[in-house]
């Protein structure tokens, strides 16, 4: 069909002009003209077909835009309106004089808006720091990324000879060095000062391995000679005050002397070595007989390798094996294949890994771990989102009532960017007030965190340089994900509708504020439910069934002269204090329940060929141990001063079980590490003595009063400062000038849990915080939407509607919100609290009932911040809600 | 005294502006000098010949009148500048002193 000619329409009739004309025109075309250029040759096109035919038109139309091409031609700015600097100080005072109006013209949301980053923000400070101390163990040396500790996969320690024969072995080994436990001592200068100190026996390469801070003396030769010690400033100062320490003499345990040769600087407070004095190694090879210290089975103490670089520890990896083959080359035959299956666990620990990641057989002193810091960093995040979204939704509120504002200043010419800018810039400067109002709170906070982590963070800490730009960091992280996204939203008001609508933009906002409630709600659900589950788990472990009776035993311990004359007629001494009636049972022992027991090979003399056995634990005691404690005897009898009980053994059930005793009383078993044949006297049923980490381990009593080092004292309830008072009194009669070191056993095992203490006290504190602030976050979004709805009510109550329907009305919605993310919260710390409960031997079981529980309290608390609004707004007389506008 | 400088076309742009008064845009310019003159003058030239003159300082120009046969684009309409008036004017002057400058008779010859 041929097309209709219409002379006022040409172009609707007939075909387009060509249309890659018309592209190649828009792409290479002057930019300052392209318009009308565009507008005049379409024009012309349809007036050329008209007059001289299409295909000539097309022609001419093609040619006019060629010749037109400025492939070069560049925009020039336009001068059509005067833009001025977006920057320039009138409009900067206006946006200074705008955000302060706001803050003050609704004091109640920017207070609630301020308080809850505030403490969102403070949480986050505390965390950060925290964290950073924990990662920041051991890099206070130097060296620290060259130290290594040579370790197994089970044990810290390792044998006297390894650290002299593993030197020349390794070229790329700079140092080696050992340090030897010689565990708390009382120590007496010569000016009658008394206290107790706690050391390692060392080798003088402690000192360029650790970098060790000379203030006097020499301290690589003092850790070379015989009988030397080399001490920290503070023991120096504490027992020589202002005298010069060096060539003075230090006494140890009433019996040792040992002469003062150097003195170090403290070592940084960040490190898993702890220690106020160090004793030479030649000392430690003295007193202890050589084929002790040629053992090379013996685990005597710990051995740090500092390597010239960092790429000498995997060379010197791979030839730990031909090195273990050349060290123990001299060992029977039949024992190779054991030692050498030790040999393939031995590895190089880096020192920085100690802190966090190493829970090894008796480690210096008990570390952290890794799973905490990860735990810390999670609720760090959580309530930094928590604190956000809260800003998030109460911006978003307050920035909808701006819409005029936005209008009439993007008719006044602001372009989008400098409305986000604006916004942008309002959060920024609220979060930066919220910052300063956090660094306020952390400063009040500290003391009270210093003592439930254990810490000792000072509160000039945050002045310093890397902390300050740890606090921007928070600063931009929070301003730009709370105040990026009302912003953004904001901008994008179209003028005309925000300034003729009465009602505001919606949509996506509302959605959004919903959908942020159920996010902070699922975040604190999620801390409150694991917080009662952790508490639980606490519980547990303190009340847990251990075996033993810990409550009202006293602990003393026995130092220098009060261990010789005690330990030379023992009766004596326990027959004097149990006249006082307060004291019921006095035991002794080696070891207390949660210390690091020796580990011994006890078997079955003559026991079937092949046949291996597991290491066990062993303590020494004394025959009221047992009553002391409490511990039930199975079967056999109690160790007695009637018998020759010297060659005796007691054992628990689970040891009769490894070493497959069919009937344990009465058969003869063989201490392998001691040399000691004897029979087992007793069976106890099994008692937690280590932490409740771990299950009930193999445990072998003997009966050794001489090699005890801890008298237990069983006290009557009531007035334990008498009885304490009494004891310290009787110790200082038999032995005076003796420092009286007691603690209670059950402090003692609650030190056993204080890691997981500390972290359910601070989760306790933080998830509490969390629900505070959603619940602010909650109050300001309820609050908003009964004013929005005040005419609504209004209406409502004239029609009859009563207090209660309008309450549920208004918090009906809300609470939905709540259950919502209660319900998504509950499976997600199921799963989390049941990943942390494999941790232990003993655990709770994690009962639906908690989960509604915490989920009920949450809606209560929920509950009573929504009506606290609402009642509000439905009690408001409706004559008045009527006739505001 | 600073003088104009027009090119032959570019007064005829200038003066058909003029006459078109309120309404001349790249087309009706074109147009006006097609039918006034009778020969096919090439938008390219009229337009490049309109910028020029803008440039100039002859012409002002300001953008409207957008229509749907023009795709919604809008029309650079131009106007006659106080200088570009001046210019006409001097341009028309110099031609008036030349033609008076002819002897009569050669005007007759011409004529004839």
């Amino acid at each position: 069909m041929k097309p209709i000619k219409r002379p006022d329409h040409p172009n609707r009739n007939v075909g387009p002009p060509p249309r890659w004309a018309t592209t190649l025109l828009g792409w290479l075309g002057d930019p300052n003209t392209v318009e009308e250029v565009q507008g005049d040759l379409l024009e012309l096109y349809a007036y050329w077909v008209k007059t001289v035919g299409e295909r000539k038109a097309r022609w001419r139309y093609t040619l006019s835009i060629l010749k037109l091409l400025r492939p070069l031609a560049k925009r020039k700015p336009s001068n059509d309106y005067s833009q001025p600097f977006f920057l320039s100080p009138a409009m900067i005072r206006n946006y200074f004089k705008i955000a302060i109006r706001n803050l003050f013209k609704q004091k109640v949301y920017s207070a609630f808006n301020l308080v809850g980053l505030a403490l969102g923000i403070s949480c986050g400070l505390l965390l950060t720091l925290h964290i950073k101390e924990e990662l920041s163990y051991e890099k206070g040396f130097p060296n620290h990324d060259r130290i290594y500790r040579v370790v197994s996969t089970e044990w810290s320690k390792s044998s006297p000879p390894l650290a002299g024969e593993m030197k020349p072995f390794f070229p790329d080994i700079e140092h080696i060095t050992r340090f030897a436990s010689r565990g708390t001592q009382v120590v007496n200068s010569e000016f009658n000062e008394q206290g107790e100190s706690t050391g390692f026996y060392a080798d003088s390469s402690a000192v360029p391995v650790f970098s060790l801070k000379r203030v006097a003396g020499d301290p690589v030769r003092a850790l070379a000679e015989r009988s030397s010690i080399v001490i920290s400033r503070k023991m120096a100062e504490k027992f020589f005050g202002k005298r010069d320490p060096v060539g003075r003499k230090l006494i140890f345990d009433n019996k040792e002397e040992l002469r003062v040769n150097a003195v170090i600087e403290e070592l940084p407070e960040n490190s898993h070595l702890k220690f106020d004095y160090l004793v030479s190694m030649p000392t430690f090879y003295k007193d202890v007989p050589e084929n002790a210290t040629n053992n090379k089975g013996w685990m005597f103490g710990w051995t740090y390798v500092l390597f010239r670089d960092k790429a000498g520890v995997a060379k010197a990896e791979k030839r730990l094996l031909d090195f273990f083959k050349q060290y123990y080359g001299g060992w029977p035959k039949d024992e190779m294949d054991g030692i050498m299956e030790f040999a393939k666990t031995v590895r190089f620990q880096p020192l920085t890994d100690i802190h966090l990641k190493s829970n090894l057989i008796q480690e210096m002193g008990p570390n952290s771990n890794i799973l905490y810091i990860y735990v810390f960093l999670a609720v760090e995040i959580l309530i930094l989102v928590i604190a956000c979204v809260n800003f998030i939704n109460l911006f978003t509120t307050q920035a909808l009532k701006r819409a005029k504002e936005v209008g009439m200043r993007k008719v006044l010419g602001a372009r989008k960017m400098q409305v986000v800018g604006q916004f942008l810039g309002e959060a920024f400067i609220l979060t930066i007030l919220a910052s300063l109002m956090a660094v306020f709170l952390y400063e009040i906070a500290l003391p009270f965190y210093n003592d439930i982590a254990g810490k000792q963070v000072s509160g000039w800490e945050i002045a310093r340089p890397e902390n300050l730009i740890i606090i921007g960091l928070i600063v931009l992280f929070v301003g730009l994900l709370s105040g990026l996204f009302p912003s953004l939203f904001i901008a994008r008001f179209e003028p005309i509708t925000s300034l003729k609508a009465d009602k505001l933009p919606k949509s996506s906002a509302n959605a959004l504020r919903k959908s942020l409630i159920v996010v902070q709600f699922v975040v604190s659900a999620f801390l409150i439910i694991s917080t009662v589950l952790i508490y639980q788990q606490m519980n547990l472990l303190r009340n847990q069934q251990l075996g033993f009776d810990k409550e009202q035993v006293l602990v003393v311990k026995l130092y220098g002269k009060l261990k010789e004359k005690l330990l030379l007629n023992p009766d004596l001494f326990k027959n004097e204090i149990a006249r006082n009636s307060a004291i019921l049972a006095v035991g002794q022992s080696s070891n207390l329940i949660g210390d690091d027991l020796s580990v011994e090979s006890v078997t079955p003399i003559n026991p079937p060929a092949g046949k291996e056995y597991p290491s066990v634990k062993v303590t020494r005691v004394d025959a009221d141990y047992l009553t002391v404690l409490n511990i039930k005897l199975k079967e056999g009898r109690n160790f007695s001063r009637q018998f020759n009980d010297s060659a005796s053994f007691i054992i628990n059930e689970k040891t009769a079980q490894i070493l497959d005793l069919k009937n344990p009383v009465g058969a003869f078993v063989e201490n392998k590490s001691m040399n000691l044949k004897g029979k087992i006297v007793g069976v106890i049923r099994d008692y937690n003595f280590a932490s409740l980490h771990n299950q009930v381990e193999p445990l072998v009593l003997e009966y050794k009063p001489q090699w005890t080092g801890n008298l237990l004292v069983k006290i009557k309830p009531g007035n334990p400062q008498e009885t304490i008072a009494f004891l310290k009194n009787t110790v200082e009669n038999l032995a005076p000038n003796t420092l009286f070191s007691y603690s209670f056993l059950d402090e003692r095992m609650a030190a056993l849990y204080r890691k997981e203490d500390h972290m359910s006290t601070i989760l306790n504190a933080f998830s509490g915080l969390a629900i505070v602030i959603s619940c602010l976050g909650l109050f300001g979004v309820v609050a908003h939407e009964s004013k929005i709805r005040t005419k609504e009510i209004g209406i409502r109550k004239v029609l009859g509607a009563s207090v209660g329907s309008l309450v549920s009305l208004l918090s009906g919605s809300f609470l939905k919100l709540v259950i919502i993310g209660i319900l998504i919260a509950s499976p997600i710390t199921w799963y989390a609290t049941d990943q942390w409960l494999q941790g232990f031997a003993y655990k709770i079981d994690v009962h639906w009932w908690i989960f509604g529980l915490a989920g009920l309290v949450i809606l209560a608390i929920a509950l009573l911040t929504v009506s606290l609004v609402s009642i509000k707004a439905a009690l408001m007389n409706p004559v008045k809600s009527l006739r505001s506008e | 005294m600073k003088r104009a400088f027009l090119g032959e076309f570019e007064e005829v742009v200038l003066l058909t502006v003029a006459v078109l008064d309120e309404s001349a845009y790249g087309v009706t310019v074109t147009q006006e000098i097609e039918q006034k003159t009778g020969r096919a003058v090439g938008f390219s030239t009229v337009h490049t010949t309109l910028q020029r003159l803008e440039e100039k300082g002859y012409l002002s120009s300001k953008m409207s009148g957008a229509t749907a046969e023009r795709g919604g684009r809008r029309k650079r309409f131009f106007t006659v500048t106080a200088a570009g008036r001046k210019a006409l004017m001097e341009v028309k002057s110099i031609r008036e002193q030349l033609w008076d400058a002819l002897p009569p008779q050669t005007l007759q010859l011409m004529g004839g």
